[in-house]
């Protein structure tokens, strides 16, 4: 922070940090998802085309319905419906049907991006509805709304995965999962609930985000959050392993993540050298979290 | 040539700051079997490792050969040093013969000479009068089996002082007896053995001299004969044992737990019909592969059952799974603790807590009231920890029981099922494990089923036993009965 600001001054200004905070939050939301599917020993990659897939599909709710409260919280719900049902699918896969979750995932990341290609006809999905349309550019209190969920978001999720007998398994199915089942721990379910929290996650992004914007763009949109998911949770100390990992590290580990994104910018990297950056991150921080185990 | 092999002078060795081995004296000389015995933590492990080059010691000189050697893992290897570790370094999915060459493979200029390395495995297997085939896949073999493949894979590598670490620990009597010829064979060679385990009557039977480790510091080398078994458990504690076994319990009339004809639908429990009586200990003896641990796994619900009744305090029970065992009040502790009993990178009291979280939860869940549960097993069962939140891979493998055995008793299960309860666990955690048992029966009213390799626990703590042959109960033995002779005769057939 203290080295960006010297360099660039405009980034100690309020609103430029504002601003990094407001654009964490949507992978931030979905980096909260990811943590709990990761220390529960799994990896979620479909969660950016996810997005796109959830979001297009809101927007398409809101535009058959009309331009009326109704209709935007029907298709919210029903975006939330969705998502759940995705989770589920993805879980039961992973777990009754004993196929990794890497490939279900990476499958499902396939699936879902050609899906809103297809049904967009690689084009884009364009919101019709102010009602819709202003909840992703509300403020609350001088606070961009996408921002206050993100923090109520962390807070929830940190209750749950502290505080609640879900959270405790999620942690005892990813450190050992075969203790967890011998200690009658029903480590299947558990495992699949982590699926469906990722997938309530990305719809929560999907809709803020969607709704900022106004449209989902059936190519571009959520391109790449999987990796600044599991970026902001591998930096906030979540093991690739399973079984260690907290909403907090990874609220900041999001953060860091916003600052270094923002960072790039100020400094004038070229767009294209962003991921080289972001890519030797988790690299990074990989190779800390096994040099400190030792 | 020198006399000894190896030596140490005045080997110690900090971890973090903490002084683990204390200035060891020892020699080894060439052809001759060690015992080395000690508890948990007194620090073989740890002088064992030094000897083969995978630590270096703080202070204190290694001679090789009558040379002061710095030793690293690929020098001791060069030496004809090898290291048997516990868990044995073996690959399941390679054959035989690849895992005796593995690392060493002989090969011409591009390819591997295959037929080589067969013929070569194969006669080093027939120098030890072994039969297996150098062809059978790795997962094909028995622990045992895999046991005596590591070590030819050792010899094959020209070893001149192998050290085996506990290589007794899932073996039956009769492959222990295996394993003894070829340490003798070896010994006949001109190899130097280093033998360790819990044991004692099997360091006593196999080693020449024994050298005794305790809190880090050498109190004994000397010749084996000389001693009995009781005064090597002395030495390792360092005062007078009191028995190691409490009396044993008087179990009441009426039968709490009896299961007809059980069969698993793998076929390894074929039809079990045994009976268990309220506040009995119920014994289970059989070599490895004999079905035991499978019967209690299909009784438990993670086996599937193909037929059979399971009657509990008079009402038949439909199990499963584990949490439907655990619902009825019927827990099992497994054998192999560290990959299925204990959660090591978790708090000691969030392992004690896990199987009953429900009475924690004040809305939320209350650490405090964790705390003060993990405390009460601390004291209840002496469990050595530093402090509830130590994490349990940190703790000694008796203490790591411990804390398995009090999440099963947090349960409020009046049936436990133990599974090998004090493998690798030392002399004197073994004592409190077995006093915990009297202790939940006197106060809980527990009831237990304890399957067990160890023949003197067996006999010492049972009130009846069931012997175990492929898969079938093929003897019931009573109080009376119970003796090692009588138990290896119904376990062998022969």
């Amino acid at each position: 922070m203290i080295i960006s600001g010297i360099l660039s001054p405009a980034f100690l200004k309020v609103r430029n940090i504002l601003n990094i905070f407001w654009q964490t939050s949507y992978v931030g939301i979905i980096a909260i998802g990811a943590t709990f599917v990761m220390i529960a020993g799994g990896i979620d990659l479909s969660v950016g085309s996810m997005v796109a897939l959830l979001g297009a599909f809101a927007i398409e709710v809101v535009n058959k319905l009309g331009d009326n409260f109704l209709s935007v919280l029907v298709a919210i719900l029903a975006t939330y419906g969705l998502s759940v049902l995705l989770g589920l699918a993805t879980g039961i896969t992973v777990t009754k049907g004993k196929v990794p979750a890497f490939v279900v995932t990476l499958g499902g990341m396939a699936i879902y991006r050609s899906l809103v290609l297809n049904f967009a006809n690689g084009g884009v999905y364009m919101s019709m509805s102010q009602k819709y349309s202003s909840i992703g550019m509300s403020f609350v209190l001088g606070i961009p709304f996408p921002m206050l969920i993100f923090i109520l978001y962390a807070t929830i999720a940190h209750i749950i995965l502290s505080g609640t007998k879900l959270g405790r398994y999620v942690f005892a199915v990813g450190a050992n999962e075969t203790s967890a089942y011998y200690s009658a721990i029903k480590v299947d379910w558990v495992r699949i609930w982590t699926y469906v929290i990722s997938g309530v996650s990305v719809t929560t992004s999907a809709i803020l985000l969607s709704s900022m914007m106004g449209s989902v763009s059936s190519s571009s949109t959520g391109n790449g959050f999987e990796l600044d998911a599991i970026a902001a949770a591998v930096i906030g100390g979540t093991s690739l392993n399973g079984g260690k990992g907290s909403i907090i590290g990874t609220f900041f580990g999001a953060l860091i993540l916003g600052v270094i994104n923002n960072m790039l910018v100020m400094l004038n990297v070229a767009v294209y050298l962003q991921g080289t950056v972001k890519g030797l991150i988790i690299i990074g921080a990989v190779f800390l979290q096994n040099l400190s185990r030792e | 040539m020198d006399e000894f092999i190896l030596e140490t002078k005045g080997i110690s060795r900090d971890f973090s700051g903490v002084r683990v081995l204390h200035s060891v004296d020892s020699s080894f000389k060439r052809g001759i079997i060690y015992g080395i015995v000690g508890e948990n933590g007194a620090g073989k492990s740890t002088l064992m490792k030094i000897i083969s080059g995978f630590l270096q010691p703080t202070e204190g000189k290694i001679i090789v050969d009558g040379k002061e050697t710095n030793l690293n893992p690929l020098k001791a290897k060069a030496l004809g040093i090898v290291l048997i570790p516990q868990e044995l370094n073996l690959v399941d999915s390679l054959r035989v013969y690849e895992n005796i060459f593995l690392g060493n493979e002989i090969s011409g200029k591009i390819l591997l000479r295959k037929k080589e390395m067969i013929e070569r495995s194969r006669e080093l297997i027939e120098r030890f009068n072994l039969v297996i085939s150098p062809l059978r896949m790795l997962s094909e073999l028995s622990p045992a089996e895999k046991q005596l493949v590591e070590i030819i894979k050792a010899i094959s590598k020209n070893a001149r002082l192998l050290i085996m670490d506990e290589p007794t620990s899932t073996l039956s009597e009769r492959e222990v007896e295996n394993l003894f010829n070829l340490i003798k064979r070896m010994k006949g060679e001109g190899i130097t053995v280093i033998f360790i385990s819990h044991r004692l009557k099997e360091v006593k039977e196999i080693a020449e001299e024994i050298i005794v480790l305790r809190d880090g510091r050498k109190v004994f080398q000397g010749p084996a004969k000389d001693l009995s078994e009781r005064e090597i458990a002395e030495m390792m504690v360092g005062r007078k044992l009191s028995e190691m076994y409490p009396e044993k319990p008087k179990p009441k009339e009426n039968v709490v737990f009896k299961v007809e004809d059980f069969s698993s639908v793998d076929g390894k429990v074929k039809d079990a019909n045994f009976e268990v009586h309220e506040g009995e200990i119920l014994g289970f003896y059989g070599l490895v592969g004999s079905g035991r641990t499978e019967l209690m796994e299909t009784i438990i619900g993670i086996r599937k059952k193909l037929r059979g009744k399971i009657i509990f305090k008079g009402e038949e029970l439909s199990i499963n799974s584990p949490w439907e065992a655990k619902d009825r009040g019927i827990v099992y502790l497994p054998e192999d603790r560290k990959s299925a009993g204990i959660i090591e990178i978790l708090e000691s009291y969030k392992n004690t807590t896990l199987m009953n979280l429900e009475k924690h939860i004040q809305l939320l869940l209350k650490k405090s009231s964790e705390v003060s549960t993990f405390n009460s097993y601390v004291d209840w069962f002496s469990i050595k920890v530093r402090s509830p939140y130590q994490i349990a891979k940190t703790l000694s493998g008796g203490n790591q029981q411990k804390v398995v055995i009090s999440k099963l008793v947090e349960t409020g299960a009046k049936l436990f099922i133990f599974d090998e309860p004090t493998r690798g666990v030392d002399v004197n955690a073994k004592r409190q494990i077995y006093r915990i048992m009297r202790d939940l029966i006197d106060k809980i009213n527990a009831t237990f089923i304890v399957v067990s390799s160890d023949l003197p626990e067996i006999i010492g703590i049972s009130n009846r036993v069931y012997v175990m042959r492929s898969g079938r109960i093929v003897a019931e033995l009573q109080e009376k009965e119970i003796s090692e002779k009588n138990l290896i005769y119904h376990a062998t057939g022969v």
